[in-house]
């Protein structure tokens, strides 16, 4: 008879209202009654008593009613809820066919929403393994490291905490572990190659307390720590791989560590290292730290402290100090003039990766801005170009409602997509960011997409996909039917706000590339600005060898100071090496003096101020080896004294007027009776290294100490690196020392800009990508308003006009857009100055020439962008147009 | 007709009304004609009874409804069974056949 489907969706008139089901269910009663009564009466019984008889079988009318009503309810409301659902399907379907349609415009607006939604959830994850949580420990918000400063500035020195405050701390209250740990060069001996490798060596219990897992074996024991014990090693997980191949046999077999055999206990799960608080290398071979706490040599040793749950550090460590100053006995002079400080260790991770993190953050931001905004402008064009479309839905019954959501779900599907794609770029860019991470950023390995990283991305993509959805939705709500359908609409649409809408967009787009253009290439040229100005000293051929004596080893100053001459005798030995100095620092590197500095015999600037400025202790040969001119007077003898300087050329020009007149002076620095003054002897070449932070600040070098724990041995050699050589020569001499790091100075210096380099590829990555976006963007609103005024310009060819006047007047219309996107940023771009200012090397922000460049590049992208559309302008066959109008 | 427990009423008239519509769509009156006819009036329904029950039955999505034109020619409210609709026939006849068997093996091993 029929088929109720198709049948009642055809006649249902969206939710039925209470009165409609009352109606209904009256009328079903009343049929109902009326076959009975014909009934009955067929039967032979006369009307009044048919009558009586239905309405005696029917029952209590008044209450079946008010039960069927509510159940007629119940019912509606189920049927609406499958229609949405099989509307959804169909609105699905149609979305899919629609979009395989114009494939083109599809793939474009997916790509650019995966690139913007991938790179977004990359650089997300990134941030918040490197920035927001840098440290893998469950208990990383209680870890703090002591040190004893003489300021709040983050250059005033600091000092380890010594034996009577490790003491202090571990019977303060609100302190739950007192650690110690040290780094450490060791020299390893697998299968007679013998290497030099990174080690730490820390307190028995300390790996379990930060949450260390273990892949094979375990941990130290409280009897590892006892001297006599053998030596036991615990390995990292990438040096079990690398060194041994995963082999779970690998537990029991002995390695010679600093030559004496150690036994392989265990393998830590990947994710346990210190690297993130104190930035040194990744340690392959863990070992038990042998010395108590309490054992004076253990003040070389870092020191982390477990805070109690809800402690603050700032009241723990007014505690402790307040119980060292009024311990009996301490008047070590430290204790008297420097304060212990907590810093929460949270806080040590390198502050300027966090600074280029949320650099990278907030361009990757804008690249999501100028996807998201691309993507409207194209659903935008596009929804134009259907009006006609959407007016005979409208005109077949199709509500406004229906037609917002038909788009929604095309929006959503390219949403969804976009996500879908989105997942594999994050994936991508973090491989990537791994494979070309800078030496010092090792915790990027650790960063892995989680389930958290994906609920990011389809964030983005549901708020993206609103926000471009709503764009064509407006546009089109505001079109009428019989408009659309006399075909009239895609002017109408481009003359009233949705032009305006699309133009605002791309005009955010280019503001956006402006602020992305200009921050690449401040970065470029501050880099390359500062590679290229000379170090100062000659790099290549020099090696840099730091080594440290033990206080026990070497209880005596004379002894090391016998120790680092013996050492650099015999480093001058090896074959190929041709000069050795011995020196606090590397030439890159530099300690950091907090003084005035004040010339003797003339007036003291009433302005100077106690500053902090670079300082170099230098030994003898120094800048011979390092191949550093010296510019006026002479170095430091073997005999000189402490009262002798050397200053740079810079500071000797601007005080005393040249090189020349500065040897022979004296200066002070402070205005303290009991500071005597230092003589200048000699003038050195000024020196690139020194930072932003120093920049203008006299640099200082003086004799260093007889007797330090330390030094730092340069290396000048020719032909190939001497450093294993060296190495092997300076562990022959003496069990004792120990070698910190061992390297090329060229080596140092790569890793040291490798960050910046990082940085500055990304940037400008980001830079280029937001280019091509914009490239796009305007291409395709000029493209777009050329195919609207098809008519007008067919009309204006008819009557005479010249082909170029019509470019000229697209070509203008580009152009007003790129204009206004660059002022726009132009000012935003005070914001990316400020985030930018502290990573450029000596350079202003404001740079006209970057600004400028920046700004003509825009231009000629601009210009090109437009070209296309305005030649196909010009060549619009008048006929042709208006036939089909 | 004897007053019946109601819950049992409700299951009975469910599957009865299910039944009657798993022939085909139809309208209420026709339901109660057919039920009539097929029980030799032994099981008459009282009709607010029965409507409560197609109205019931098409809130759960067992049946669907429709206004079409009846053999007289008049307005009339047509059901018809969903997919859903005949998987519960099923069911609650299963549980019908197994209920009946049991009570008859019951009445018999009392007889004997």
């Amino acid at each position: 008879m029929f088929r109720l489907p198709e049948f009642r969706r055809l006649f249902r008139f969206g939710s039925r209202r209470p009165e409609a089901i009352l109606g209904e269910v009256e009328a079903e009663v009343e049929f109902h009654m009326n076959m009975r009564i014909q009934e009955l009466m067929a039967r032979g019984l006369a009307e009044p008593e048919a009558r009586a008889e239905a309405a005696r079988r029917f029952g209590d009318v008044t209450a079946a009613r008010a039960e069927l009503i509510a159940a007629d309810q119940s019912a509606g409301r189920r049927a609406e809820r499958i229609d949405w659902l099989v509307d959804l399907g169909r609105d699905l379907r149609f979305a899919v066919r629609e979009l395989r349609r114009s494939w083109s415009f599809a793939a474009v607006a997916v790509t650019v929403l995966g690139l913007g939604i991938g790179l977004t959830t990359a650089m997300v994850s990134l941030f918040d393994r490197l920035a927001l949580h840098p440290l893998p420990y469950p208990t990383a918000d209680r870890l703090a490291v002591p040190w004893f400063t003489s300021g709040t500035i983050e250059h005033s020195m600091r000092i380890n905490p010594n034996r009577a405050s490790r003491i202090a701390m571990a019977a303060t209250p609100g302190i739950v572990r007192v650690d110690a740990h040290q780094v450490a060069q060791s020299m390893i001996d697998i299968d007679g190659t013998p290497e030099i490798v990174a080690t730490r060596l820390v307190t028995v219990g300390m790996p379990e307390a930060l949450g260390a897992r273990l892949a094979e074996g375990r941990t130290f024991l409280p009897e590892d720590s006892l001297a006599g014990s053998p030596l036991v090693t615990v390995l990292s997980y990438a040096t079990w791989t690398r060194r041994f191949s995963r082999r779970a046999d690998v537990i029991g077999r002995t390695v010679p560590i600093d030559g004496q055999a150690a036994t392989i206990v265990g393998v830590f799960q990947p994710g346990f290292d210190l690297t993130s608080i104190d930035r040194d290398p990744r340690a392959e071979f863990w070992l038990p730290l042998r010395q108590s706490l309490t054992d004076p040599t253990q003040d070389q040793s870092r020191v982390l402290v477990t805070l109690a749950p809800g402690a603050e550090p700032a009241t723990v460590a007014g505690l402790v100090d307040a119980r060292l100053k009024a311990a009996p006995g301490s008047g070590d002079n430290l204790l008297r003039s420097f304060q212990l400080v907590f810093f929460s260790a949270n806080d040590l991770v390198n502050p300027s990766l966090r600074a280029t993190l949320s650099l990278l953050l907030s361009a990757v931001g804008l690249i999501l801005l100028v996807a998201c905004a691309n993507v409207a402008a194209l659903l935008l064009g596009q929804a134009a170009g259907r009006t006609q479309e959407f007016g005979v839905r409208s005109a077949l019954g199709a509500g406004r409602g229906r037609v917002i959501r038909q788009l929604l779900a095309e929006s959503a599907l390219l949403g969804g997509l976009g996500a879908g794609l989105g997942v594999g770029v994050t994936g991508a860019v973090l491989a990537l960011a791994r494979r070309f991470r800078p030496p010092d950023l090792l915790t990027i390995d650790d960063v892995r997409i989680s389930g958290t990283t994906f609920l990011i991305a389809a964030a983005i993509a549901l708020a993206a996909t609103l926000c471009f959805g709503l764009a064509p939705v407006w546009a089109v709500s505001r079109v009428d039917a019989a408009t659309a359908l006399v075909g009239r609409a895609r002017r109408t649409l481009d003359s009233r706000g949705a032009g305006r809408l699309r133009s605002a967009l791309v005009v955010g787009q280019i503001a956006i590339t402006l602020v992305l253009l200009l921050g690449a290439g401040l970065l470029v040229k501050s880099f390359v600005r500062e590679v290229t100005l000379p170090l100062g000293f000659e790099a290549a051929g020099l090696a840099q060898v730091s080594v440290s004596l033990p206080e026990r080893e070497f209880p005596t100053a004379a002894r090391r100071d016998q120790m680092i001459r013996d050492l650099a005798e015999r480093v001058r030995r090896v074959p190929g090496v041709t000069g050795v100095a011995a020196a606090q620092n590397s030439p890159l590197d530099f300690g950091v003096m907090r003084a005035e500095f004040l010339p003797a015999g003339r007036p003291w600037p009433a302005e100077a101020a106690v500053a902090f400025f670079p300082t170099r202790a230098i030994g003898p040969d120094y800048f011979d080896v390092v191949g550093q001119r010296l510019v006026a007077g002479t170095s430091f003898g073997p005999d000189s004294t402490g009262s002798e300087v050397i200053i740079d050329e810079a500071t000797a020009r601007r005080v005393f007027g040249g090189a020349g007149a500065a040897v022979g002076q004296v200066v002070r620095f402070g205005r303290d009776a009991k500071e005597t003054g230092s003589v200048v002897i000699g003038v050195a070449a000024n020196l690139r290294s020194g930072g932003a932070d120093f920049a203008g600040a006299p640099t200082i070098y003086h004799r260093n100490e007889p007797g330090d724990f330390g030094a730092t041995l340069l290396v000048r050699s020719n032909g190939a690196s001497p450093i294993r050589a060296v190495s092997r020569v300076i562990r022959d001499a003496d069990p004792g020392v120990r070698i910190r790091s061992a390297r090329t100075t060229e080596a140092a210096l790569e890793e040291a800009t490798a960050g910046q380099r990082f940085t500055m590829a990304i940037v400008a990555f980001f830079s280029v990508l937001s280019l091509g976006l914009a490239l796009v963007g305007l291409y395709g609103l000029i493209a777009f308003a050329v195919r609207q005024r098809h008519f007008e310009f067919g009309v204006r060819l008819a009557v005479g006009a010249v082909p170029e006047r019509i470019s000229a007047l697209v070509l203008r219309d580009g152009m007003r857009r790129v204009g206004a996107g660059l002022v726009v940023g132009l000012l935003a771009s005070a914001g990316l100055v400020r985030l930018i200012r502290s990573m450029l090397y000596e350079m202003s922000p404001w740079d006209p020439w970057i600004f400028g460049g920046a700004a003509l590049l825009l231009g000629v992208v601009g210009i090109a962008a437009a070209w296309i559309p305005a030649r196909r302008a010009s060549q619009v066959d008048p006929l042709v147009v208006i036939r089909s109008e | 007709m004897a007053k019946q427990p109601s819950d049992l009423l409700h299951g009975t008239l469910d599957v009865l009304v299910l039944k009657s519509l798993a022939i085909g769509p139809a309208h209420g009156y026709a339901v109660s004609r057919w039920i009539e006819d097929r029980t030799n009036g032994v099981f008459t329904v009282e009709d607010a009874a029965l409507y409560k029950a197609l109205h019931r039955l098409e809130a759960a999505g067992a049946v669907d409804s429709d206004w079409g034109v009846s053999e007289s020619n008049r307005r009339a409210k047509y059901y018809q069974l969903t997919r859903h609709g005949r998987t519960l026939l099923a069911a609650e006849a299963d549980v019908w056949h197994r209920y009946a068997a049991a009570v008859v093996s019951v009445l018999k091993a009392a007889e004997a």
